[in-house]
């Protein structure tokens, strides 16, 4: 191989390898998998589901009734910070937002495409816990997006590939070691 | 038509299809003619570049090729970039949540319709505070759950980005500005402290609240009067009863009850009356659920051809106006001929049915040349089911009386006609105006209030009542956006939607309904009732329970509702019950029905039928020799009738796009209105399809592009009012032509809309109207069937195999199907029943609220790209000139071995274990090879971001169940998946499964003839496995082995012999 040949493959090869990273940066990411924004009021799951050991559903109450988990109200803060801790500058900010009827813009963190229908109202009826997609939620000061959320990793337990054992337990009581499919999969299960 | 008589060869050999679509298709040169048949055969509609062509000429200003090529280019390259990190979308939860309110929940509220006046029960679909579907009340008698299409469509006219936002005041005529309350409400109290005289204009009110309050404000006045107004109401109906019986009522048709019905015009079906309660009740007749069931007769007079006419057994077109000398014929023949009937020995009434201009062959010849041995047969049919028939009509009240006569002389009036018991007075009369013109020309009137009336678009001579208005002191128009009348008033006062407004109705003596608002006005608006109680709280007088409630400083017109309600019906129906309990169940259900008692029979003046003698006396034959072959000139008398069209009725709701983009049931023409010619007569006048051409009458003369339309009889040419506003906003303004410009307009006679003598003149112009007739053809397969009832009765089977020649389970089949759906417990299945559709097409926009379908313009459906997913496939039976129709709604069919699942090359349409065929949008790449392969022509594709189109409010319009589809996919009938998974989510929490009937499509849910059924046919009990098990039940293009999982049930007419027995096979 003579060397210019040579020089033209290694060119060739790192242009490749550059084109690549470049690729890489720009094109859609599939998952947001370990996103963590700042929200407006460092609310923190650890403090109030962790140490506290508030049930998720006192806050989330759509969570066992709907398709939407549902953020809480001010009002659902203010039950409990109107007399607990009120001096904290963010209790402050909640309290005045709650005086002036403006809600606070939570950062979204978990969101599917548009396209795609989760219903929470349905996996906690057969018994999904919480932290199953959510993480260990109750050790976060800062919440982050635990797990990838793609089509792949839902395919993955309601197929029964990766399904937890509590799952499938709760689905199959007489026979929770085995290996089929738990959950529906054809497409409009949850495209439509 | 006239090249095949001179081609005697290709006559022979041809054969006219039994089933066509237009009348091309019944020269063999259309389907010898190349052109056609190369499209027929091309993959897409249009190629692609013509499409281009088509884009870049019909969008000069906007972007070219070239430029289109660049930004896409760009757009993609940023849209990369924009994607490498999510936006940061916020998510803002409520500040108090309202407890009844779970976000992702849906809640239902019980409410009434206010489209029309004849104010249909509504369920209002809601989620997180905002009406997204409306839905019939279940539970109310009239509509039984169903809606037309105006009303699903009215939830529309809420979010329309062109209501007014505020109070406007300015010059009459002159412009107008934005304003505000305190300055508006000052401006309209003083007018109204200082008035004498006053008027108000309204459309019909049926609510009894709205009447009191009302009633009260005009009571404080010196001089007041209340105007009702409706330029397509039952004005002529209401008088004639006056005339005949001394009762101004609409009475209760029981066409359930009805074993004859015969119509004169009247499109009882489409626009006369309550068409959603008149459907419900018509097809109870036309079942056929056992085979031994029977069949009511409909018998059809008509000049236009409606959907009426199409579902009759029977279809007689008649010269606009001459309706009067059809039913004198019918009734010369049953009174004086036949002698049947109590009238029959009454000198009064036979001196005036005979006698001269009146004798028997003088009626059928007026009538336009009738058979008589056909009007016979009318006749002994009405006798032979006297008291079981039903004679109505619809034109003028000369008509109304002969009508009445019949009624009466059949003993129908008291058994299947209800004048007594079950009716409210009809309190509307467009005749007014006349006077209210002459008063505002005296200037005698100080404040006229205009109500969601708008006369200066509706009177032929709009002008002058406008040049009237400006003599008023001050006028005072209470309207949603600033129309044609509005235009003229000093103070336009920007109302609430229905939706966002308390009221309520009482259609009829046994129905009361409520009316809540179901959000919270979208912009600075207010209700009528509640301005009223404003203006009175700041010191103009009134009356009664008004001035009570106003002297209350927070009370609002739902108090007043409420006290109404205590103080009348609360008394008499609510025994037992607290008021609060009484109140509050009445709103959860939405309606009150009580018994109405028995109606009796009235006594028919026979004096009446003088006004009908002296009708016929002075109509004229029309002299049809005068139109000569070539342009017609001025002066041959050509016969007009307007008529409402389903979708646009009045023209109140052009604005709405939806309304707009419904395909005419008969003509299948969206976007305009245009002058319906028979095919035959067309062609005598040298008229084209699309020949623009002027249309001249009494009072002034319009331009319309022609339409050709078969079953209109010779001499005749119809066209739709409604259209043609020029304020009504960006969608709605210069649609079509506004008809109602050479109506007849008096004092005496009201607004006369049919019978006028016109001439038409071409212009030389053409306008290509956006028709989609001949979009997705059948290529002559064979799609549906029909049978006359007497075949049926022999061999009810006999037209359940499309092709007799090859039956589906003699064919082999090449698929092994993907899953065993016995096994699954439910498979999805639906039936639609030909013979109850009736073709109203609420199920087509029912669909488009629910599947958040956009619409696409013009231009596009031009292009064959409309986006409906169910659509109403028309087609014509019989002879071009007086053919029948059959109506198919097509949707997609789920077909066990779909042919567009093989070709696709993705896997974006797959099966699923339940037999639903899936459209998965996120996967689609959008090839189009699906479209291309579908047989049933049911996939729809957006070449564009139609949604881009929802501006501001519109976007609110949107259904979060169904995801919004984005340019360069392809999408279609889904069965409702949406609802299809919410009836399991709720089958699933009770630990069961889903029940027969529980889950609804929406197309099913609005039909008023309950025409469609859906359900699961793994459970042997439901509904739908006995349908598609019934002799009837046939699957579209069986012969194509695709396994459809709609099963469409055989039409069957009740035909006296002739054409349709004929041809009983029935095959197209």
């Amino acid at each position: 191989m003579n060397a210019g040949l040579r020089k033209f493959a290694l060119f060739g090869i790192i242009v490749v390898f550059v084109l690549g990273i470049a690729l890489w940066q720009i094109l859609p990411r599939t998952s947001e998998q370990g996103y963590q924004p700042e929200q407006p009021i460092p609310f923190s799951h650890k403090l109030h589901a962790g140490t506290f050991k508030i049930d998720c559903r006192y806050c989330h109450t759509g969570a066992y009734k709907s398709a939407n988990a549902g953020i809480p109200s001010l009002s659902t803060c203010m039950n409990c910070h109107s007399v607990i801790y009120p001096e904290s500058p963010w209790m402050q900010k909640i309290k005045t937002a709650y005086a002036e009827g403006k809600a606070i813009e939570w950062v979204r963190i978990h969101e599917l495409p548009d396209h795609s229908h989760f219903n929470h109202k349905r996996h906690l009826a057969k018994g999904v816990q919480c932290e199953t997609c959510h993480g260990p939620i109750k050790e976060m000061d800062r919440v982050y997006q635990a797990q990838p959320l793609t089509m792949g990793w839902c395919l993955n337990c309601h197929r029964g590939f990766e399904t937890p054992s509590y799952v499938r337990k709760n689905i199959y009581p007489d026979h929770p070691d085995g290996d089929e499919p738990v959950a529906p999969f054809t497409c409009n299960t949850c495209h439509y | 038509m006239n090249s095949n008589e001179n081609n005697t060869e290709s006559k022979k050999e041809f054969e006219k299809p039994r089933h066509w679509v237009s009348t091309e298709e019944l020269t063999p040169e259309y389907w010898a003619n190349e052109e056609a048949q190369t499209r027929r055969g091309q993959e897409f509609y249009d190629k692609p570049i013509e499409t281009l062509e088509k884009i870049e000429a019909m969008d000069k200003t906007g972007v070219n090729r070239r430029d289109f090529l660049t930004i896409m280019g760009a757009s993609m390259a940023m849209a990369s970039f924009a994607c490498a990190r999510r936006p940061v979308n916020k998510i803002i939860p409520y500040v108090v949540q309202p407890q009844e309110l779970t976000p992702g929940v849906a809640l239902n509220y019980a409410s009434t319709c206010n489209e029309c006046a004849k104010g249909c029960g509504l369920l209002v679909k809601t989620r997180e505070g905002r009406p997204i579907k409306l839905e019939g009340n279940d539970l109310h008698p009239a509509n039984k759950g169903a809606l037309c299409a105006r009303g699903q469509a009215s939830i529309l006219n809420l979010y329309d980005p062109e209501r007014l936002k505020a109070p406007f005041k300015g010059s009459k005529g002159g412009s107008k500005a934005a304003s505000n309350w305190a300055e508006v409400d000052a401006l309209v109290v003083a007018a109204l402290k200082e008035a004498k005289k006053i008027r108000v204009v309204s459309y019909p009110q049926s609510g009894d609240s709205t009447r009191r309050i009302l009633k009260e404000f005009m009571g404080a006045f010196q001089e007041s009067k209340w105007l009702e107004v409706d330029p397509i109401g039952m004005d002529d109906v209401a008088e004639g009863q006056v005339e005949s019986y001394d009762s101004k009522v609409i009475p209760h048709y029981a066409f359930d009850q009805a074993e004859v019905v015969v119509s004169f015009s009247a499109d009882f079906l489409g626009t006369w009356g309550n068409p959603v309660e008149n459907n419900g009740l018509w097809s109870k007749k036309r079942k056929l659920e056992k085979t031994a069931d029977t069949l009511s007769k409909l018998y059809v007079f008509e000049a236009n051809m409606t959907i009426t006419g199409a579902s009759s057994d029977e279809r007689f077109p008649i010269v606009p106006g001459s309706e009067i000398a059809a039913a004198m014929a019918v009734a010369h023949e049953l009174i004086v001929t036949q002698k049947k009937g109590k009238f029959a020995g009454n000198p009064e009434v036979l001196a005036l049915l005979t006698g001269a201009g009146s004798g028997h062959d003088d009626l059928l010849a007026k009538a336009g040349g009738l058979n008589q041995e056909k009007v016979k047969k009318v006749a002994e049919d009405l006798w032979e089911a006297r008291g079981k028939s039903l004679v109505v009509g619809s034109g003028s009240v000369a008509l109304q009386a002969v009508i009445n006569l019949l009624n009466s002389n059949l003993e129908n009036d008291g058994k299947t006609i209800d004048g007594t018991a079950d009716v409210t007075p009809y309190t509307a009369s467009n005749r007014q105006l006349a006077q209210l013109q002459s008063e505002m020309e005296a200037g005698q009137v100080d404040v006229l209030i205009v109500h969601r009336a708008n006369p200066v678009y509706f009177l032929p001579h709009g002008a002058a009542f406008a040049d009237a208005m400006k003599k008023v002191k001050t006028v005072i128009s209470i309207n949603d956006r600033i129309d044609e009348t509005a235009n003229f008033a000093d103070v336009v006062i920007a109302e609430n939607h229905y939706l966002e407004s308390w009221g309520d109705s009482h259609p009829k003596a046994s129905v009361h309904s409520l009316r809540q608002p179901t959000i919270s006005p979208l912009f600075d608006t207010k209700s009528f009732e509640d301005l009223l109680i404003s203006w009175t709280r700041s010191g103009v007088k009134s009356t009664g329970l008004l001035a009570l409630t106003a002297s209350a400083p927070k009370a609002s017109y739902y108090d007043y509702v409420k006290e109404n309600w205590k103080q009348t019906l609360w008394n008499e129906f609510g025994k037992g019950q607290t008021f609060l309990d009484f109140w509050e169940s009445t709103l959860q259900k939405g309606v009150l029905e009580n018994k109405a008692g028995s109606s009796k029979e009235r006594n028919f003046k026979t004096g009446s039928l003088r006004i009908a003698k002296d009708a016929i006396a002075q109509w004229k034959t029309l002299s049809l020799s005068k139109s000569k072959k070539g342009a017609a000139t001025e002066g041959s008398g050509i016969a007009l009738s307007m008529y409402p069209s389903i979708a646009m009725a009045d023209g109140a709701s052009a604005n709405n796009a939806w309304l707009q983009e419904m395909p005419d049931p008969i003509s299948s023409i969206t976007w305009d209105n245009y002058l319906n010619v028979g095919s035959s007569y067309a062609a005598e006048l040298g008229l084209e399809l699309n020949d623009v051409v002027t249309v001249r009458g009494d009072n002034g003369s319009f331009e319309i592009p022609v339409n050709i339309q078969p079953g209109l009889p010779k001499g005749a040419v119809t066209v739709a009012v409604g259209y043609g506003r020029t304020a009504s906003g960006k969608v709605g303004n210069n649609v079509g032509a506004n008809a109602f410009k050479i109506a007849k307009f008096s004092g005496d006679h009201g607004l006369q809309l049919t019978g006028l003598l016109v001439s038409i003149t071409k212009t030389g112009k053409r306008y290509e109207l956006a028709s989609t007739q001949s979009h997705f053809r059948t290529e002559g397969r064979p799609i549906l069937n029909d049978i006359s009832l007497a075949e049926y009765k022999k061999n009810p089977g006999a037209a359940s195999e499309t092709d007799p020649e090859i039956r589906l389970d003699k064919v082999p089949s090449l698929w092994t199907p993907p899953y065993d759906y016995a096994k699954s417990p439910y498979r999805w299945m639906m039936a639609v029943d030909l013979n109850s559709c009736t073709g109203c097409g609420a199920c087509v926009i029912a669909c488009q609220a629910e599947n958040n379908i956009p619409v696409v313009g013009r231009d596009r459906v031009r292009m064959s790209r409309e986006m409906h997913w169910i659509r109403i496939d028309r087609y014509y039976v019989g002879d071009v000139d007086a053919p029948q129709a059959v109506f198919q709604p097509m949707l997609c069919q789920h077909c066990e071995n779909a042919p567009c699942e093989t070709v696709c090359p993705v896997l974006a349409t797959t099966h699923n274990e339940e037999g639903l065929n899936q459209m998965t949008y996120n996967r689609c790449v959008g090839t189009r090879y699906c479209q291309n392969n579908c047989p049933y022509k049911v996939r729809r594709f957006n070449f564009f971001d139609y949604w881009k189109d929802y501006k501001d409010t519109m976007n609110m319009v949107w259904s979060p169940d169904v995801t919004v589809r984005s340019r360069g996919i392809m999408e279609k009938c889904t069965f409702c998946v949406q609802r299809i998974n919410d009836g399991k989510g709720r089958a699933k929490d009770r630990k069961g499964i889903v029940y027969d009937g529980e889950i609804k499509t929406a197309c099913q849910q609005t039909c008023p003839t309950d025409a469609i059924v859906f359900g699961n046919a793994n459970d042997p009990l439901s509904r739908i496995s006995q349908l598609k098990a019934h002799p009837r039940a046939f699957r579209s293009l069986e012969i194509l082995n695709t396994k459809p999982s709609v099963h469409y049930l055989t039409k069957v007419r009740n035909s006296n012999g002739g054409e349709a027995e004929e041809a009983s096979h029935g095959h197209s």
